[in-house]
């Protein structure tokens, strides 16, 4: 409906400069134009430029393209519009409200799906096919980031058989010079010297 | 164009009627315990669709578990619309 109201405007005060130009309208009767930003300029833009066709029409006839049977289809449109704007700003629901709903729907789904990769985790323990069945929504981003969060400390601790530890210093954090370069290839700047 | 918005409303409608049947389960989540919108929402349907046959199908298994509440199982759908 906007985008119909916004093509009357468009081409009511497309005619009404003309108008101006011409001397047939005076240059103060588009004063009260507020520009197309907004729902409510345009609409109000509308009401200003029927009325001000409405209202010079003896005049006007002959010297414009629009038609009274426009100004009633754009009256109607404004009207419309108008309603439409009275309704979503008496809706109870705000952006902000809208937000938060889709927040909660999100937790929902996220924690629903978490769960029942859980459950298959522990069905599919043997083997260990979870990923396939149930792939992670995040793409593995989640457990990359708690494996960023292990403090430094211990990873230079010794690690206990069968960790991802204890499978070489390649895939270790190693610390060098204050700095922890994690997962350094052989070979490049912290990386274990020791490595075979 | 006619069929084309007779689509769109009927998929509007059925965002909305799924958005009715979660919505009283909001009022159980505290302000704490909602996660950060970090995912693609489209993203996450294609995810949750590519995987919901092969879950659908270990449904029988997963209902033997006593520590499980199966409706999350079937409420994923509802809450992927809503």
């Amino acid at each position: 409906m906007l985008a119909k109201v916004a093509a009357f405007r468009d081409n009511f005060a497309s005619d009404a400069h003309a108008l101006v130009q011409r001397g047939i309208l005076a240059p103060e009767s588009l004063a009260a134009l507020k520009g197309v930003t907004g729902h409510k300029n345009i609409a109000s833009d509308v009401l200003t430029l029927t009325t001000l066709f409405r209202t010079n029409w003896q005049r006007l006839t002959g010297r414009t393209c629009i038609t009274l049977a426009e100004l009633d289809e754009a009256d109607a449109a404004l009207d419309a519009l108008i309603t439409d704007l009275g309704l979503r700003e008496q809706t109870p629901m705000t952006k902000e409200a809208n937000a938060i709903e889709r927040q909660q729907a999100y937790t929902l789904f996220v924690n629903a799906y978490d769960q029942i990769r859980r459950a298959i985790s522990f069905l599919r323990w043997d083997q260990g096919d979870v990923d396939e069945i149930a792939p992670s929504l995040f793409g593995g981003k989640r457990r990359r980031a708690a494996t960023e969060a292990e403090p430094p400390a211990e990873s230079a601790t010794t690690p206990a058989a069968g960790s991802a530890a204890a499978a070489g210093p390649v895939a270790n954090a190693a610390v060098a010079g204050g700095t922890t370069v994690a997962n350094a290839a052989v070979g490049l700047p912290g990386s274990d010297p020791f490595s075979n | 164009m006619t069929e084309i918005s007779t689509i769109a409303n009927a998929t509007n409608n059925s965002f909305l009627d799924a958005l009715e049947r979660v919505r009283p389960e909001f009022a159980n989540l505290s302000q704490e315990e909602l996660l950060p919108i970090t995912l693609d929402p489209v993203t996450a349907a294609v995810t949750m669709r590519g995987a919901l046959p092969k879950i659908m199908a270990m449904r029988p298994v997963i209902e033997t578990l006593s520590n499980f509440d199966v409706r999350a199982l079937d409420k994923l759908e509802d809450y992927l619309r809503a």
